[in-house]
C-alpha cells in the first residue's frame, strides 16, 4: 500500500471516535442527498403516471414544482455537509500538523501532504457513501410507504371533488438517480476535504513544527476582554476563550445556527399552514355538500370592451328547486340550496352610494377615488323554503330583493367586516356587459348580525343581492345537507344529480359541467393530509440535517477540549481547581450555544415573518409566533453544548497534570 | 571535496522596529566526511542556520550549495524531493510519525519516493541502531533513546550528503545521549558520513573535527580540532 494511503488508514484506525462521527456525517449527507434525488425520481414517475409521458399542458410547471424544492433541499444539504465535513477534516489535519512538519522535513512534497488528507477522505467515502446511499434508499422507501398510507385517502377525497385521479407514489430505483446521488455525494465530500487539505499543504514545515498541532494561529485572536480581579474568574476566562477561539468554533456555531434556523422556519411554516387550514375550514352545520358547476369561458364584449362570461350549461332556478325537492325526499334531511352569479351585472355607484369605509378600502386597493364606482354584483338565489324564511326575517313579502350589506376583506392578515353601501341606497343601477341597464329596487337590507351563516363565505363582493329566483339562471348551485344517514344520502344525492346531469363516467368538466357530492370536511381533510405529509417529510429532513450539525458540534467541541488539555493542565497547576475548570467550560458551552441561537433564531424568525407577511396578502390569518419550537430549540441547543462539554471535560480528569503539561 | 557551501547567508525576521537579524552574512564550507559541531548560546542563530542548511526555511539573502546544487534556486516541491534524497535531519524531539512502526519510520524518506529501500541496507541500519528486537514497535512503545536512534536511522537510510543533527541529546539522559553520539560518530567514521551537529555540550563538541562558534548570528570562531 502507498505510504500516504497507509498514513490515512492509520489515522482512521487511531481516531476511531472522530472517524465514526465523520463517517456518520458523510453517510447522513449521502443518505439525505439520495433520499431527495430518489423522491424527485419517484415524484417524476408519479407525474408521468398522472399526466402522461409528456406531462400534459402544464407539465413544465409541475416539473418545476418538483425540481425547485429538490434543488433547494439538495443545496441546503450540500452547504451543511461542506461546513461539517470540512470541519472534520480540518480537525484531523490540525491534529497531525506536527506530523506533516516532520514529513515535510524528511522530504514530503506539498502534493503528498494534500494527498494524505484526500486519501483519508476517499477511504472514509468508500465505506460511508455506500452506507449512506443504502440508508437514503431506506429513508425514501419508508417515506414513500408512510406517504402511501395517506395517499389512498387523499385519492378518494380528491376523486369525490375533482376528478378520477390516482396519486400513487411508488418506490423507484433509477440508475440515473443512483449515479447522480453517488456523484453529488462524492463531489460534496471531496470538495469539503479539499479545503482543509489545501490549507494544510500550504503551511511551511517550520510552522508545522513550531506550532505542533495548532496550525491555525489566526484562530486564536487577541481579544480586548480584560481579565480583572473583580467578578468570577471562570466566567471572565470563559468569555475571553469564546472570543479568542471563535474561529475554531466557527463551523460548529454556523452548522448549529443553520439547524436552528431551519427548525424555526419549518415550525413557522407549519403554523402558517395550520392558520390557512383553519381559515378555509367553514362549518355551516351541513356535513354533506352536493354541487353543480357549468364550464364557462370569458370573452370581451366587442361593443363595450367589458368582460362577459358565457356559461356552457347554466342551471335554472327551476331545475335547482326540483333537485332540492328531490333531495329533501331522503328521510330526515334538510337541504339548504343556494346559487351564485357573479358576472352578469355590475353596479354603477356614485360616491354617495358607498360608505366612507368602503371608499377607503377601494381607494387603498385601486388608488384614486373616481366619480362613479363600478363593482361586480353577486346575485344569490336560494331554495324557496329558505328564501321565504329570509324574506320573513327581513320583514318583506316573498319576491323582494334583499341587500346583504356586509363586506369582509383581508386587511393585511386581519379579516375585517364593513358595511359597504350607504343606508340611503334604495335602488341600484345594474349594467350588463353589453351596456344594457336595469334598475333594481332594494326591498330590505340585512347587516352582518342578521345574515345567515350559510351566506358568509370567503371571497364575497361588496354588492350582494339575494334575488327572487324566478327566471334566473346561474353558473353553479350548492345543496348543503344535514342527513341522519350521511353515506346513504351521498349515494342517493349522486344518483339524483346523475339523473339531471349525466356525466357517463367522464372526468371533471369533460361533459361541459361537473356535479359532485362530498363531505364538507373533505377540503379540510385534504389540507390536513397535505400538511401532515409535508410536516412529516420536512421535519424528518430537518431532524437529519440537524443531526449532521449536532455531530459537528460534538466532534468540534470534544476536539477543541482535547487540544486545550495542556492549557487546562496549566490552569490547574497554578491553582485552579478542576471544578472551576469544568465551570469555565460549562460557561463556554453556554456562550457558544448562545452565539448559535443569537444568529439562528433571528434569521429563522425573520424568514417566518417574511413568509407570514406574504401569506397575509392572500389570507386573513393572524401570525402566531412558534413559541414551542423556540423553547425546544433553546433547550436542545444548550443541552447539546453542555452535554458535549461535560463528557469531554470528564475525560480530562483521567489525565495527569504534569504529563499533560510536558506533552 | 565540499559537500556543503554556505555563502553570505542572512536571515532577518520581522520588519521595521521589530526586525531581528538571526543570521548575519554567514559563510563556511564543509568537506565530505567531515564532522562539524556548531556551538553557541541560546538565541545565537544555531537553529536558524540548521533550518536553512536543511532547506526547511528560506534565507533573506545568501546561498546554500549542497553537492554543487544551489538549493534555494529549486521550487518547493523539487527542494522537498532533494531533501529526502540528500539531507538527513535529526531533531532534539525525535519527530517520528507516531502511527508508523520503527521499520516504517526509518524507511519513510524512501517510501515518500515510492520505492522500497534495499532490505540488506535496512537490516544493517536496524542492527547499527540496536533496534532489531523493536522493528514492529510504534514510537510510543520506545524509550527516548530508542526513538532518537530511529530518528538517526531515518537520517541515514538514503546515504545523504550530510546529516544535520539539532541537539540530538538535549532531550535524553546522559547514557542515552552518549549512545546517540556514538551512533552518529560511528556513521561518520565508518561510512565517511558528513555530520553537522548543533550542541550545547562542550564534551560532545570536542569530539568533532571542527567547531564553529556562533554568536548574534555571526560565526565568531572556526576551530579545526583534528585533520
Amino acid at each position: 500500500m502507498n505510504i500516504l494511503c497507509s498514513f490515512a488508514l492509520k489515522q482512521i484506525k487511531r481516531k476511531k471516535g472522530r472517524t465514526a462521527i465523520t463517517a456518520a456525517a458523510i453517510a447522513l449527507s449521502a443518505a439525505l442527498l439520495t433520499a431527495v434525488v430518489n423522491f424527485a425520481a419517484s415524484g417524476r414517475a408519479m407525474l408521468v403516471g398522472f399526466l402522461g409521458k409528456d406531462y400534459g399542458l402544464y407539465g413544465g410547471a409541475y416539473m418545476t414544482m418538483l425540481l425547485v424544492p429538490a434543488v433547494f433541499l439538495a443545496a441546503l444539504i450540500i452547504a451543511m455537509s461542506v461546513i461539517v465535513i470540512s470541519n472534520a477534516f480540518r480537525m484531523s489535519a490540525n491534529e497531525r500538523i506536527a506530523q506533516f512538519g516532520t514529513l515535510k522535513c524528511v522530504g514530503a512534497t506539498k502534493k503528498q501532504i494534500y494527498q494524505t488528507i484526500m486519501y483519508e477522505c476517499v477511504l472514509l467515502c468508500t465505506f460511508a457513501i455506500p452506507v449512506g446511499i443504502f440508508c437514503g434508499y431506506l429513508f425514501s422507501f419508508l417515506g414513500i410507504a408512510a406517504a402511501n398510507l395517506y395517499m389512498e385517502e387523499l385519492n378518494v377525497l380528491v376523486r369525490s371533488m375533482m376528478r378520477q385521479v390516482s396519486f400513487s407514489l411508488s418506490f423507484v430505483f433509477s440508475p440515473t438517480a443512483l449515479i447522480v446521488s453517488v456523484m453529488v455525494s462524492l463531489g460534496t465530500v471531496l470538495f469539503a476535504a479539499m479545503l482543509p487539505a489545501r490549507k494544510a499543504m500550504r503551511i511551511s514545515a517550520l510552522d508545522c513544527l513550531r506550532n505542533g498541532g495548532e496550525t491555525d494561529t489566526s484562530g486564536c485572536k487577541r481579544t480586548r476582554i480584560a481579565v480583572a480581579a473583580k467578578g468570577k474568574i471562570e466566567y471572565q476566562l470563559a468569555r475571553k476563550n469564546v472570543s479568542s477561539y471563535r474561529k475554531r468554533m466557527h463551523s460548529a456555531v454556523t452548522a448549529f445556527s443553520l439547524s436552528i434556523m431551519l427548525f424555526i422556519t419549518l415550525s413557522g411554516l407549519r403554523e402558517i399552514a395550520v392558520g390557512i387550514q383553519d381559515y378555509i375550514h367553514m362549518d355551516y352545520g351541513y356535513p354533506v355538500i352536493a354541487d353543480y358547476t357549468s364550464n364557462f369561458h370569458n370573452t370581451i364584449n366587442p361593443a363595450t370592451g367589458r368582460r362577459q362570461q358565457e356559461c356552457a350549461f347554466p342551471i335554472t332556478a327551476k331545475k335547482a328547486e326540483e333537485i332540492t325537492t328531490k333531495l329533501r325526499e331522503y328521510e330526515e334531511t334538510d337541504i339548504y340550496g343556494d346559487g351564485q352569479d357573479y358576472t352578469t351585472y355590475v353596479a354603477v355607484l356614485t360616491p354617495q352610494d358607498l360608505t366612507e369605509e368602503l371608499r377607503q378600502v377601494l381607494a387603498d386597493k385601486y388608488g384614486e377615488e373616481q366619480a362613479d364606482t363600478i363593482l361586480e354584483v353577486e346575485r344569490i338565489i336560494l331554495d324557496e323554503k329558505h328564501y321565504g324564511e329570509l324574506c320573513a326575517q327581513a320583514g318583506i313579502e316573498d319576491g323582494g330583493t334583499i341587500l346583504l350589506n356586509d363586506y369582509h376583506y383581508n386587511d393585511n392578515g386581519t379579516e375585517r367586516h364593513i358595511v359597504p353601501l350607504s343606508e340611503t341606497v334604495s335602488a341600484l343601477q345594474l349594467e350588463k356587459a353589453d351596456g344594457s341597464r336595469d334598475t333594481i329596487q332594494i326591498d330590505a337590507v340585512l347587516t352582518l348580525p342578521e345574515i345567515p351563516k350559510q351566506l358568509l363565505y370567503p371571497n364575497t363582493n361588496p354588492v350582494r343581492l339575494v334575488v327572487p329566483s324566478e327566471g334566473v339562471s346561474v353558473r353553479g348551485y350548492n345543496w348543503m345537507a344535514a342527513p341522519a344517514d350521511e353515506e346513504g344520502f351521498m349515494a342517493y344525492a349522486k344518483d339524483v344529480l346523475e339523473s339531471y346531469f349525466p356525466q357517463n363516467g367522464l372526468d371533471y368538466g369533460e361533459a361541459g359541467y361537473t356535479s359532485r357530492v362530498f363531505g364538507a370536511q373533505d377540503f379540510a381533510k385534504i389540507m390536513n393530509i397535505a400538511i401532515v405529509l409535508a410536516a412529516f417529510f420536512l421535519y424528518a429532513f430537518v431532524f437529519l440535517l440537524g443531526l449532521i450539525g449536532v455531530l459537528n458540534v460534538i466532534s468540534t467541541v470534544s476536539f477543541q477540549i482535547k487540544l486545550r488539555a495542556r492549557e487546562f493542565a496549566v490552569l490547574q497547576s497554578v491553582g485552579m481547581p478542576s471544578e472551576s475548570v469544568r465551570k469555565m467550560l460549562t460557561m463556554e458551552s453556554v456562550l457558544c450555544a448562545g452565539k448559535a441561537l443569537i444568529v439562528g433564531l433571528p434569521v429563522g424568525l425573520t424568514i417566518v415573518l417574511l413568509l407570514a407577511h406574504s401569506v397575509k396578502t392572500l389570507f386573513p390569518i393572524p401570525f402566531h409566533m412558534p413559541w414551542t419550537a423556540i423553547i425546544i430549540t433553546i433547550c436542545i441547543s444548550f443541552l447539546v453544548m453542555w452535554g458535549t462539554v461535560r463528557i469531554s471535560a470528564n475525560a480530562l480528569k483521567k489525565q495527569n497534570i504534569i504529563e499533560t503539561i510536558r506533552t | 571535496m565540499e559537500v556543503l557551501e554556505v555563502k553570505e547567508l542572512t536571515k532577518i525576521y520581522g520588519s521595521g522596529d521589530n526586525q531581528v537579524t538571526a543570521l548575519d552574512h554567514v559563510s563556511f564550507q564543509v568537506k565530505k566526511g567531515e564532522f562539524v559541531a556548531i556551538v553557541g548560546a541560546s538565541g545565537s542563530g544555531k537553529s536558524t542556520l540548521m533550518n536553512l542548511m536543511g532547506g526547511i526555511d528560506r534565507p533573506t539573502s545568501g546561498t546554500v550549495t549542497v553537492d554543487g546544487q544551489q538549493i534555494f534556486g529549486m521550487s518547493e516541491s523539487a527542494l522537498a524531493i532533494f531533501r529526502r534524497r540528500n539531507i538527513g535531519i535529526v531533531y532534539q524531539f525525535y519527530n517520528l510519525i507516531p502511527n508508523l512502526t520503527v521499520d516504517e519510520n526509518i524507511m519513510l524518506p524512501c517510501l515518500l519516493d515510492n520505492r522500497k529501500p534495499d532490505a540488506q541496507k535496512l537490516t544493517k541500519i536496524i542492527e547499527m541502531t540496536g533496534l532489531s528486537h523493536r522493528r514492529n514497535h510504534l514510537p510510543g512503545e520506545l524509550s527516548g533513546g530508542q526513538q532518537q536512534r530511529v530518528s538517526v536511522g531515518r537520517a541515514l537510510i538514503n546515504d545523504p550528503a550530510f546529516i544535520l543533527a539539532d541537539e540530538p541529546t538535549g532531550n535524553l539522559d546522559s547514557k542515552a545521549g552518549r549512545e546517540i553520539i556514538e551512533l552518529l560518530t560511528t556513521a561518520n567514521r565508518n561510512a565517511n558520513q558528513t555530520l553537522i551537529l548543533i550542541t550545547h555540550d562542550e564534551k560532545i563538541a570536542l569530539q568533532a573535527d571542527r567547531i564553529l562558534t556562533i554568536s548574534d548570528g555571526k560565526i565568531i570562531r572556526d576551530e579545526v580540532m583534528r585533520v
